[in-house]
Parts: C-alpha cells; structure tokens; sequence
C-alpha cells in the first residue's frame, strides 16, 4: 500500500492505493494552491499552501483528517523590500524543521512548526543585492543537513553551504555553468540556476545536481562539480531523487528552458546505477503515446524503499513499487501538481 | 464606532472563530486592526508584508470599494472579497 499527499494549483488530494487499484480523496484546502509537505519531529504533518489573493499559510495535522492554520507563518520584515511568494520546502532534520520561501530565504521552527524565524546569515548574504529571480521566482527550494553542515539550493543563485550550523555560508558551484551567461564572459559569483539537489545519506559530501544547464555531481560537498550526462537525452529538468536503500539516481530529462517536455513527448525516468556515471531509462509501464507533459521539482517523491511517485503538470500520477522497474499512470487526474510526499 | 465584518469563505481556516465578527474602528485601517487582534491567523492574508491590503484583496464599506483611510459609521457593513482573478 502506498500512500502520498498530492499537491496541486487546486488543492491537496491524499492518494491510497497499489498496483492498479488506487483512490484518490479531496480536495484539502479548496481554492488554495498545495506547494510543499512535511513532517516535524514529532510526526506532525505539515502542509504549505499558496493563493493568488492571500499570500502562504501553513496547516498541521496529526491524522491527515483534521489540519489546523498556524496563525503566523514565515514572514519578511516590513522594511526588507521582500514579498514572501510562497513556501517552497519543508526539511527536517533532528528537532528542527527547516522551511525554504521564495522570495528566496530560510526560516527554522523548533516548536513543531508552530512558530518560524529566519536564518539571518542566509537571508542577509553578503551577495544579497545580487540574486535575481529566474522564471520560478527566487526561490529557496532544497535544503540538505548533515549537523554542522547545511546545504541551500536557491534557483538563480546556486547552492550555498554553511560549515557552522548556518551562521556563515559560502557560495559552492565552481565547475557548474551559469544560466544566461555568454561562453566568454566573466564567471559570475551568483546566478548559477541550480533545480534540485540530492545527496547520499550515507557520505552527505556526494551531492547529485540537476541544473538548469546540465546534470553534475560534487564529491566534496561542493567545493567542485562535474558534468554527468552520459545516456540522457536531454541535460535539462528539475527532478534528482536519490534512493537511501539502492543508492539508484533518478531524473526526468525535458528537452531544454525553450522547451521544457520531455524530448519528441517520450516521458520517462532515467536511472543510474553508477552513481550518474551513465543514465538509461528506467523500467517499463511508459505511455507509446507522446506525453507533452513536464515534472517540476517538488513533484517526486520516493520511500527510500523502493517505492518511487512523480506528478506531472498535466495533472498525472506516476507510481512504481520496484525501485523504478515497472510505472504505472493512475487513472485519476489532477491539476497542475507542483508537491508530492510519499509517506512510509 | 462598531462595525460588522465578513471575512470571504478562503479565509475560513485562518479565522478561528468563524467569519463575522464586530469589530471597532472609525476607519477601514482601525477596523483592520481590531479584527487582526481577534484573528491573528488572517493578518498576513489580508495585508503583505509592509502593512498595505493586498492588491487583489478588496474592501467593501456599505457596498462601496473603499481604502484603508475611508470611514467607517457606527453598525457598517465591512465585507473583505478576493478580486475577480485567477484561472
């Protein structure tokens, strides 16, 4: 049995089911965008919702069936110039959970995700000035913990690594190209579009990166990245998922920023099992039909044991139970889904 | 001076004690705040981040649009609606 939270433009849907039989139930939060799940340390669920009108909210919930709004979500001081667009991504790690927000910055919540404050040496970085929005937004949208060691993945900016619990961070993306930079120009020190990031939970320093200009990896938590695009058909997308249990990499190529489906409608994972040294399709199951559809970053999720969901913008749920051998598309179809959280 | 407020439905979650409320103030921006201190949930969904209503957040007076600095009569009817937006 698998069950995941499904996020979309229109709502959160919980999804139940296995094999070919699956229901679909909702929506939760009527008229309001689903962009992020969690859980805190207690095993509170968390939900992020968005509106066109009314700006972010946070819902806890301890049974999935009755959620409760906290009445002051992360927030940007008045005088900062900042508007907070929407919440991105929940991670928690130890007693704390940490939330990434566009406009891009960190807040943690030690209370359950009851109360927020902002992390002052990412959200006040030296290079501040200088981070432009992409076509996403600025967005904080992956944060990685490792104790002492915090990783931020901000989308036209790069990634940043704090070495000091998240007092000090330093920019890490040498050796990765930047978005919209001639070949010939000056490497800048920020606008680097990273998408997503995912590390080995057993060496936290291994680090996957799907950028907006090709796929790498970094060995030494950053410091240095190399390209890994062997077997892809396209180096453009925004999912990197890796599986705790296998060490099995993930992606969902798209053809490139022109055009962001996957290449001639062919929808697929690509797997790698060699730690992004190649990449092949992974499994069967796939559409023969062209699928002009996309994956955006906060719609993959897995298990860590073997179970694996993507949504797409069309509205899709994919789901494989075999550690990516066999994809199944769910009957039912969503709104646009941007969040997915596969719960074990 | 005490007015009735109505919240729209979106906000039903936010607002812990339901969707009307008396509220006082002699303006839209004192009526605001007195309803914030009731429900500290809808704040930020009502005003961002500088303290302005939002953009596409309207206040109705007696059934006219009106600004935070319009006044507010003693037993008005203060409704607060989502533009006509979105898809």
């Amino acid at each position: 049995m698998v069950t995941m939270l499904v996020g979309t433009e229109k709502g959160g849907f919980l999804v139940e089911g296995s094999e070919s039989d699956w229901e679909a139930s909702g929506p939760l939060f009527p008229g309001w965008k689903v962009t992020a799940f969690g859980r805190t340390p207690d095993g509170t669920h968390l939900a992020a919702v968005g509106s066109n009108w009314f700006g972010i909210g946070i819902h806890r919930s301890s049974d999935l069936a009755q959620w409760e709004q906290i009445d002051a979500p992360p927030a940007w001081p008045e005088d900062s110039g900042r508007k907070m667009e929407q919440l991105w991504t929940f991670h928690t790690q130890g007693e704390r959970v940490w939330a990434g927000v566009a406009h891009a910055g960190l807040f943690i919540s030690d209370d359950q995700g009851v109360s927020w404050s902002p992390i002052a040496g990412l959200n006040e970085h030296r290079t501040r000035d200088d981070w432009q929005p992409g076509l996403g937004g600025l967005c904080a949208h992956r944060v990685m913990v490792d104790g002492d060691s915090q990783w931020v993945a901000i989308s036209a900016v790069g990634v940043l690594r704090s070495d000091d619990g998240g007092i000090n961070w330093e920019l890490k993306n040498d050796g990765v190209d930047p978005a919209g930079v001639p070949e010939d120009a000056p490497r800048p020190e920020v606008g680097y579009c990273v998408h997503c990031i995912a590390h080995d939970a057993e060496d936290r320093n291994r680090i996957w990166r799907q950028d907006h200009t090709g796929v790498y990896r970094t060995t030494d938590g950053g410091d240095s990245w190399e390209r890994i695009e062997d077997g892809l058909p396209a180096s453009f997308g925004f999912v990197m998922w890796r599986d705790d249990e296998s060490g099995r990499l993930l992606t969902i190529p798209l053809e490139a920023d022109r055009n962001r489906l996957p290449v001639d409608g062919d929808l697929r994972v690509f797997k790698s099992d060699d730690d992004g040294e190649s990449w092949q399709p992974a499994g069967r199951g796939w559409s023969e039909a062209p699928q002009f559809t996309g994956v955006l970053r906060g719609a993959f999720d897995g298990d860590n044991r073997g179970a694996f969901c993507f949504g797409t913008t069309g509205g899709k749920l994919w789901v494989t139970e075999d550690n990516g051998e066999g994809w199944i598309e769910l009957r039912q179809t969503f709104p646009r889904i941007g969040a997915i959280s596969m719960l074990p | 001076m005490t007015a009735n407020l109505r919240l729209p439905r979106l906000l039903a979650q936010a607002a812990k004690t339901g969707l009307t409320h008396e509220v006082e103030g002699s303006t839209v921006g004192e009526a605001l705040l007195s309803l914030f201190a009731l429900e500290p949930g809808v704040r930020s969904h009502i005003v961002d981040e500088t303290g302005a209503v939002r953009p596409h957040v309207s206040v109705f007076v007696d059934g006219a649009m009106v600004g935070p600095e319009s006044g507010v009569s003693e037993g008005a009817e203060i409704r607060i609606l989502q533009a006509v937006s979105g898809g």
